[in-house]
């Protein structure tokens, strides 16, 4: 049964159409992942389904039904700014954000005490978060959106702008939540974040799902090419190879760079046995041969396309 | 859930110490400033008839003419104790009133009396004097001799620069104290947490009123330290009224807060926000009488209109007047003006917010 179900989400600000029907349904359990470039419409979809931003038509609905009024207590909202006091002291930030539902004495000390040791600020629970390294206020951050352990955990890009160590642990976390029962929302706009810890993903571009699906249903779906590398060595010519190989059916495309043939391909059990033939014909003699399936990165920008999305 | 906002604001603000800075140390400052360096502006005898001198000057009057000013200018004499001094050269007793020296100087004619006085410098009591001399010069003096009387007493009253500048002083410093609420409202949304306030159960609406609240207790703190500040280290006496000088200041305080919060809410950056309180309170104060006093404001052609329209201008003629144990229309007019320019400010941030068009949404 589905967590979160979004249908025909519209919105637009004046002549801007920044969510164009966005359709989306999230299952118990899951980590899901909305990817798309900046200004793709992820963050305005995600003030839409908290009731943060009205929308024009469409429907978001939460388990049995429920609307946002009713379900709010059930998110924890970890969003992409940081959403914490400079002035309060990590303990303060997260008991305070976590008594806003009604917690309170030991429930409430047990729940702020888990969620920094979560993320790793227990030591530093009684600094002032204005003296937080930009890590240490995200974990922050993050600490303040799940200590009273919601249901349903919308992050929006938890890890931008700070160092590996913070950002494995971030991930980490986000993994640790979900085995404890959470449902997470992650939008980013970073493919390998997306590719360790969703299980399914959708693509917006330009307030629109251009995919959906598992990783492998959307690489699928797409009918994306995998990449052969062949070494022939520095002196080889590989002028004649390279005409003989992009005449082949399931060759889509053929780069040399050196001493190597870069040859793009669609699904051929047959086509390295024809490569090699072909090498043995123009007298080359193959090195190594390496193989790389088409990343979601590259998926990701065979849709949205190479352009930088820099707001005019 | 207000506790809970509420503990969080309170706790936030009294361990900065800025804050904590401009709540105690602003209104002392300020009114010992303006109390020792504008004293001269309110002097002593400003309001009272002490040493109040008129001059006159016989421009060859008949006997009928010069009689009658004596009778006239015996009376106020006795009255008030003001002084008549006949002068010999009118351009230098003109420089003496328009100096403040003197209250005015009476031209007595064969047609009649001639009165000139400073446009700008007349101090209140020579007011007081040219408003007795005028109903007497036109009418019978015998007739409207109790009445003159009677309203001489009710301008006898004698308050000094400590007094005055302790509340206006005080009054100026609540209206700045609106700048932390703004500040602390602004920062919400600056910081994104009003967007996890707004998600959980509590709602924007709470946080606005516990601003607001924390605004008023920071201003009650206020008003406490000016009274034992003033009343303690400048003897300055709050009188017989003090209860209602203190619910006037708390509907300032009030009136501040609402706004500060308002600002904050509405401005879409902080140097918006610390404009917009700063200069609303500069001109309030000034024109209000918080640097220059009432008295040479309420003589100034134009601007003694414009400055009906600053809250501080009646608050500080009802607190002036309440120090003095006169409790007058002005005090309900000024809790009237604070109350409804509070009930505005709220109303108008109301009608400002967006409203969600469709679906589920809040505004923002």
């Amino acid at each position: 049964m589905a967590l979160l179900e979004i249908k025909g989400l519209q919105k637009a600000f004046k002549d801007v159409k920044a969510v164009d029907g966005v359709d989306l349904s999230i299952e118990a359990q899951e980590i899901y992942g909305i990817l798309g470039p900046n200004g793709a419409g992820k963050s305005t979809t995600i003030g839409c389904l908290l009731g943060l931003i009205p929308y024009d038509s469409g429907k978001v609905v939460f388990e049995n039904g429920a609307e946002i009024k009713k379900w709010s207590k059930n998110i924890g909202y970890v969003p992409q700014d940081l959403a914490i006091y400079p002035d309060l002291t990590a303990k303060e930030n997260v008991r305070f954000f976590c008594s806003l539902y009604g917690f309170k004495g030991v429930e409430l000390k047990q729940k702020v005490n888990k969620a920094l040791e979560l993320v790793g600020l227990e030591d530093v629970a009684d600094k002032k978060s204005g003296e937080f390294s930009g890590g240490m206020k995200r974990r922050l951050n993050l600490a303040c959106g799940i200590a009273r352990s919601p249901k349903l955990i919308i992050m929006g890009e938890p890890t931008v702008g700070i160092d590996p160590q913070s950002r494995n642990r971030i991930l980490e976390n986000v993994k640790a939540l979900n085995e404890a029962g959470a449902t997470i929302l992650y939008t980013t706009h970073y493919m390998p974040e997306v590719e360790e810890i969703c299980s399914k993903v959708t693509i917006i571009d330009h307030g629109k799902v251009i995919a959906t699906g598992t990783k492998a249903d959307i690489i699928g779906q797409l009918g994306n090419d995998t990449e052969l590398t062949l070494d022939f060595g520095e002196d080889a010519d590989l002028s004649g190879f390279a005409n003989a190989a992009v005449s082949m059916v399931s060759v889509h495309g053929v780069k040399t760079d050196g001493g190597k043939c870069v040859i793009k391909h669609s699904e051929d059990s047959e086509l390295l046995e024809k490569l090699m033939n072909t090498a043995h014909k123009c007298g080359l003699r193959v090195r190594s041969i390496s193989e790389q399936e088409a990343s979601l990165e590259e998926v990701f920008l065979d849709l949205t396309g190479k352009a930088l999305r820099d707001k005019k | 859930m207000l506790g809970v906002i509420l503990k969080k604001e309170l706790k936030a603000f009294f361990t900065n110490k800025g804050n904590l800075v401009f709540m105690f140390l602003l209104p002392i400052l300020l009114i010992s400033i303006f109390s020792f360096a504008l004293g001269d502006y309110v002097k002593a005898e400003y309001g009272t008839f002490e040493n109040g001198k008129m001059l006159y000057y016989n421009d060859n009057a008949s006997s009928e003419m010069s009689e009658k000013f004596a009778l006239i200018s015996e009376k106020i004499n006795s009255a008030t104790g003001v002084t008549f001094e006949q002068v010999a050269d009118i351009q230098s007793a003109k420089e003496q009133v328009e100096s403040s020296e003197a209250y005015g100087l009476i031209t007595v004619t064969n047609s009649g009396f001639d009165y000139f006085r400073s446009e700008f410098n007349e101090p209140e009591g020579g007011r007081t004097v040219r408003g007795l001399f005028t109903q007497m010069a036109a009418g019978s003096i015998s007739s409207t001799e109790n009445q003159n009387i009677q309203h001489i007493t009710l301008k006898a009253d004698k308050p000094d620069a400590k007094k005055y500048y302790t509340f206006s002083g005080l009054a100026f410093s609540i209206l700045f104290m609106g700048l932390l609420v703004g500040y602390s409202v602004y920062d919400e949304k600056a910081y994104g947490t009003i967007t996890r306030i707004r998600l959980s159960r509590t709602g924007s609406g709470v946080m606005m009123f516990s601003k607001i609240l924390t605004g008023v207790i920071c201003g009650c703190v206020q008003i406490v330290s000016a009274f034992v500040f003033s009343s303690l280290v400048l003897g300055v006496e709050w009188g017989g009224k003090t209860v209602w000088i203190f619910l006037l200041l708390l509907m300032l305080v009030l009136y501040s807060a609402v706004f500060g919060a308002v600002i904050g809410m509405l401005s879409k950056n902080k140097s918006m926000c610390q404009s917009a309180v700063l200069m609303v309170s500069m001109l309030c104060g000034y024109l209000g009488g918080s640097v220059t006093p009432l008295y040479l404001l309420e003589n100034m052609p134009v601007l003694n209109i414009i400055i009906k329209l600053s809250p501080l201008y009646h608050l500080n003629r009802a607190v002036t007047a309440l120090s003095n144990n006169i409790l007058d229309k002005n005090t309900l007019y000024t809790v009237l003006v604070l109350t409804g320019l509070s009930a505005f400010m709220l109303i108008l941030f109301t009608l400002t917010r967006s409203k969600p068009t469709h679906g589920k949404g809040a505004a923002v």
